[in-house]
């Protein structure tokens, strides 16, 4: 069997786990709305002084934070597997080298956050006005950002051994790439600290990227200011988080 | 020695036992006290920054939503518990101890409520000193309405681990409940900004009821009274009901107790 047939496999394998549930598809596409067309659309009604639509400004964070609780469904795989079902020395004597199974494992969890948030990038797209090409780039950043998120998890999953701790690594993951974040507000508006922090979050480079798309209706949220260095960084970001994961998770297959 | 324990002594021991797992759990404690102080200090302030043109102090609004959200969401572990338990298929055994059903709920709820009340007491007390309200007759008020909130939120958590059986859509409903009883409420904005569709909605909450309650309490200008209290003892009602009805029928194979 060729390496990248069994890294399918892999994937294939995560993705029957994932989508078994079809519920679960329409839960966090519910919980997208909620956070778009709840939070979204009261605080935008609140902050309507703004001389952009604020409404706008958040609607990419509320895509971005179901991809990170998708992502996050990964690492919750890892950690089953490795502490609750103890199947994880069951699948390391398959016959997939242990690389390509980490590898697999990573990328399966970033096509699976793209495929449950594609709903909500085509609502983000539709809000925006964005031509179908744009749209792509859309796509590409959630895949790049669930990257990202995908590392993280898988890292918590391979340090955590207890469902408490993973809950808390992945809350405060969660809090990190919400609040020192650009999602709720402008870095101008921030203080230095959390400024700083915002800098090293994926999130942040996520939204700026989104957020400069050229659409029909954010115009007004646009600063023209978009370079592919932002992109880079976003992917560098990515990278390394990926990285980082795949070391901690091949460390748990070490005995 | 009577073979059989009191109701109370049932309650006691139930309670006890979920302030043990409180003790063992400091990451839980520690992760969200985090939270709360980030929401409060981070998000509020940025945003309450660009809210100037408002009429009111959004920090202040949100700093009384910022401690029922927090109390709404430790609530909910309580049924993550009771997951793990029956995952664990250590339910089996807790449901075959020498008491009721109805009782197990409400030890569990209440468990769930003073393990929640014990959380949210120093981010109560730290509300209400920054935004200058210093009565503890107030504060302990404020904690009581809260505390019931908590008892109710625990019940319908309950309710939930009975109904669902995977794991991976339990941890996500959980969420989804979690998100939904917070922002269809006015916990963290006014209800007039709210979707016109979903303020009827919202304003039958239990989480908007103890929000203004404690609001009208703490901060000054703001008022309520019979109508949220009623919501909010309903809705602790019906969902001691429909936990302790879940968990007979789980057991009992069908039939409501």
């Amino acid at each position: 069997m060729a390496g990248s047939s069994k890294a399918t496999d892999v994937i294939e394998r995560d993705f029957r786990v994932f989508f078994a549930d079809k519920y679960m598809l329409v839960i966090m596409f519910i919980n997208f709305m909620i956070d778009l067309g709840v939070s979204g659309l009261s605080l935008g009604a609140m902050l309507k002084n703004l001389p952009y639509s604020y409404f706008l400004y958040i609607a990419p964070g509320a895509n971005l934070i179901t991809a990170t609780v998708a992502a996050f469904q990964s690492g919750r795989d890892v950690w089953r597997e490795r502490i609750i079902q103890d199947t994880q020395q069951y699948l390391l004597t398959l016959p997939v080298p242990k690389n390509t199974f980490a590898v697999s494992r990573l990328v399966s969890g970033i096509l699976r956050s793209v495929v449950t948030t594609l709903p909500g990038t085509v609502v983000i797209a539709l809000l925006y006005g964005l031509s179908f090409p744009y749209f792509l780039v859309g796509l590409l950043i959630m895949f790049v950002y669930s990257g990202a998120v995908a590392g993280l998890s898988v890292a918590a999953a391979s340090m955590a051994n207890s469902l408490e701790l993973f809950a808390t690594v992945r809350s405060t993951v969660q809090v990190y790439l919400s609040f020192f974040s650009t999602q709720f507000y402008p870095s101008g508006n921030m203080p230095v600290y959390v400024a700083a922090l915002s800098n090293f979050n994926p999130m942040t480079w996520a939204l700026l990227i989104f957020r400069e798309l050229p659409g029909s209706f954010n115009g007004a949220l646009r600063t023209g200011s978009l370079d592919v260095t932002q992109f880079v960084y976003l992917a560098a970001l990515s990278a390394a988080l990926m990285f980082v994961g795949f070391l901690l998770y091949r460390r748990t297959m070490e005995y | 020695m009577n073979g059989k324990p009191s109701t109370l002594s049932v309650i006691w021991v139930l309670v006890e036992r979920d302030l043990r797992t409180l003790v063992r759990s400091p990451f839980i404690l520690i992760n969200r006290t985090i939270f709360f102080l980030i929401q409060l200090f981070v998000f509020a302030a940025l945003v309450s920054k660009l809210a100037t043109a408002l009429g009111f102090n959004y920090f202040d609004f949100y700093s009384v939503g910022a401690v029922v959200s927090t109390i709404t969401s430790i609530a909910f572990i309580i049924g993550e518990d009771l997951f793990e338990e029956e995952e664990l298929g250590l339910l089996d055994y807790l449901l075959s101890l020498p008491f009721g059903h109805s009782l197990f709920v409400i030890g569990r709820a209440l468990g769930g409520a003073v393990r929640g009340l014990i959380y949210v007491t120093p981010m109560m007390i730290l509300v209400a000193y920054v935004d200058g309200y210093f009565s503890p007759a107030g504060v302990a008020g404020s904690l009581a309405i809260i505390f019931v909130l908590a008892t109710g939120i625990s019940g319908l958590s309950i309710t939930l681990a009975m109904l669902i059986r995977n794991a991976n859509r339990f941890d996500i409903v959980i969420a989804l409940a979690e998100l939904a009883t917070v922002r269809v409420s006015a916990a963290i904005y006014p209800l007039v900004f709210m979707p016109r569709v979903l303020q009827p909605v919202a304003s039958y909450s239990p989480v908007t009821a103890t929000s203004d309650l404690v609001r009208s309490i703490v901060l000054p200008g703001y008022t309520s009274g019979t109508y949220e209290t009623v919501v909010l003892l309903l809705f602790v009602g019906v969902f001691f009901g429909l936990g302790s009805a879940f968990l007979f029928r789980k057991i009992e194979g069908g039939r409501f107790e």
